[in-house]
């Protein structure tokens, strides 16, 4: 069974393959010390990993154990939520609602072929 | 809609038609500066000079919206004062609107955070060692790595963050140095505070085309002016490597994610050509765009002279005070002395040239809206009520004795097409009366039945004094100062 887990939630599995078990609080002092993340922001994680079932939760104690090894996680390499917000740029979405054009070869090719003209020029 | 705005931003966006490559880039932003301020000031900055002194005077000035919504003050049987808020369909929908868009905005906004909260800090050598070397005096830049955005990016205003996609080609150290100076130069500019800026005053002047117009191209010409940066830091020789770094950015950029563009065209080839004509700014370029600055600033002053509610006499700032039920003074009449009378007897002497011009209004709300400015008026008046108001004569039909001995007209000469007059009368009410002065359109020049009060001087003190001295008299309508005080400065005159 191969299951798709997203960049951030593989460091929360990287926490457990290591241990093989560890608690949610665990987790989280290992994420928070590491990259910075906050409580809440590694448990959101695990709640994902939980909820694509990479993870099972044991109670009492919020204990994780991984469902997949390693080799099963792949990476999820996706692009699709944040495109849809434009990086957070609102002028860019702007701009996008107004001028809906997709960058094609040849434009690139024609835009390229600018930086030439004007490389040659001087 | 902002007139005056509207003017300066269509004459930025001829300007940057025509020159935008060949002057520094910063006067554009300075020139949007220009227009941001002009659109969000509730407060103008006014520079007075006469022989005596100088003296900056902010001069608060409502604005069309602003002074819809001042609430009213009306005075109720029993005389206690209610406030009633004037707002209007028109004004409904504006802040329905605008605040939609603001919440739309920060959600969106928000909604990124969440996702930029999973970057990592960056473990890149190279990336550390720059970070080291280009540190920034008052605030720490951090710098992370994301798995879930397609382009470098910055947030952050006081404690920035740059955020650099996972998918960035780690080895290819000249990129690196052009994303990271770039984001930098982007930071050490203010960039996002710029952006905050035209994006608040895009929500809230959601209905003016021209904004929007702004709104875009100045979020461009922020880009241009980084990469007008980048190209200084990095010699002019680079141009042509940067320009052709950036574009394979985007063309990786369009690879990974077709589905939806954020790139426009134009804005892409405008910034690549921009890149590419720079060259060491000549003495020309930097002469002219100082010209463009001085003449927009010229434009603004202009514009903030003339433009809609400003009670300005002369070169004078008139009264501006919104009255309170409290501060409707009491005068005492016993310490005037005859000079006062004079004045008084001069007004009276004419009090039957009335003017039968006057602004209607069909309801007292939509008046008061028109006027929302309360003077306290001369205190030397004997015991008695100026009602002063465009179109707008509120008399006592209800009192005995309460009848209106004196009316005087002041016409507003400032604007030929916008002739009226505003009508000020004068009842006695007794004791105990108030004056109360109301008047909603800007005064350039004040004539008191024919006869024009401001002529060769003219002088406010505090705000609440004017004086003024024609044919040898002097006068002075004041609510604050002493009889003393005036007959000081009168002998001083």
């Amino acid at each position: 069974m191969n299951i798709k887990l997203h960049d951030a939630e593989l460091r929360v599995m990287d926490v457990i393959w290591k241990s093989e078990e560890a608690t949610a609080s665990q987790i989280s002092s290992v994420l928070k010390e590491k990259y910075g993340y906050s409580k809440t922001t590694t448990y959101t994680l695990i709640k994902r990993c939980i909820d694509k079932g990479a993870i099972k939760r044991i109670d009492p104690g919020f204990r994780c154990y991984a469902l997949v090894t390693q080799a099963q996680a792949q990476e999820l390499e996706t692009l699709e939520l944040i495109n849809k917000l434009y990086d957070g740029a609102a002028n860019q979405l702007v701009e996008s609602v107004l001028n809906n054009k997709k960058f094609s070869q040849d434009e690139i090719k024609r835009i390229k072929n600018i930086v030439n003209e004007w490389g040659d020029k001087d | 809609m902002n007139v005056w705005a509207s003017i300066l931003i269509i004459l930025v966006v001829l300007i940057r038609a025509i020159i935008l490559h060949k002057i520094p880039k910063l006067t554009f932003i300075i020139m949007w500066g220009m227009c941001l301020l002009r659109l969000l000031a509730p407060f103008r900055f006014s520079i007075y000079t006469n022989s005596r002194s100088t003296e900056i005077i902010i001069a608060r000035v409502l604005n069309n919206v602003a002074s819809v919504l001042t609430s009213s003050v009306q005075k109720s049987e029993a005389g206690a004062v209610s406030y009633i808020p004037n707002i209007s369909w028109p004004i409904f929908i504006w802040i329905v609107i605008a605040a939609t868009l603001f919440i739309y905005f920060i959600v969106i906004h928000l909604r990124c955070r969440n996702v930029y909260r999973f970057a990592v800090p960056i473990e890149n050598a190279y990336v550390n060692e720059w970070l080291s070397m280009n540190k920034l005096k008052w605030r720490t830049v951090k710098i992370k790595v994301s798995a879930d955005i397609s382009a470098s990016l910055t947030y952050g205003l006081f404690r920035p963050v740059i955020l650099i996609p996972k998918t960035t080609d780690w080895e290819n150290r000249d990129l690196l140095k052009y994303i990271l100076t770039h984001e930098m130069i982007h930071i050490q500019q203010f960039g996002t505070l710029w952006k905050l800026l035209l994006l608040i005053v895009a929500c809230v002047h959601w209905f003016n085309p021209f904004v929007w117009v702004m709104y875009i191209l100045a979020n461009r010409d922020l880009e241009i002016l980084c990469d007008e940066e980048v190209v200084r830091t990095f010699g002019v020789d680079s141009r042509a490597a940067y320009a052709l770094a950036l574009i394979d950015l985007i063309e990786k950029r369009e690879k990974i994610t077709p589905i939806s563009s954020a790139f426009s065209r134009n804005a892409i080839e405008e910034r690549i050509i921009s890149i590419m004509s720079m060259k060491k700014s000549s003495f020309k370029g930097i002469a002219f765009a100082f010209l463009l600055v001085v003449g927009i600033t010229t434009v603004y002053f202009t514009s903030a002279f003339s433009a809609n509610v400003e009670i300005a006499i002369g070169t004078d700032v008139f009264v501006l005070e919104r009255l309170s039920a409290t501060q409707l003074a009491k005068h005492n009449v016993d310490n005037q002395t005859i000079t006062t009378y004079r004045i008084i007897n001069r007004i009276e002497s004419a009090s039957e040239s009335i003017s039968g011009r006057f602004l209607q209004f069909t309801t007292l709300d939509e008046a008061n809206r028109f006027a929302p400015f309360t003077i306290k008026a001369p205190s030397f008046l004997p015991g008695s009520l100026i009602n002063m108001s465009i179109g707008v004569t509120q008399r006592s039909d209800a009192t005995a004795g309460y009848e209106a001995l004196i009316r005087y007209s002041l016409k507003i000469l400032n604007d030929p097409d916008w002739e009226c007059w505003i009508n000020m009368s004068m009842d006695y009410v007794g004791p105990d009366a108030y004056i109360e002065v109301e008047t909603g359109y800007s005064i350039r020049a004040l004539m008191i039945n024919d006869i024009e009060a401001i002529a060769t001087y003219s002088h406010t003190i505090d705000g609440k004094s004017l004086f003024w001295i024609k044919d040898g008299v002097f006068y002075c309508l004041s609510a604050s100062l002493d009889w003393d005080i005036m007959i000081a400065i009168a002998e001083s005159v």
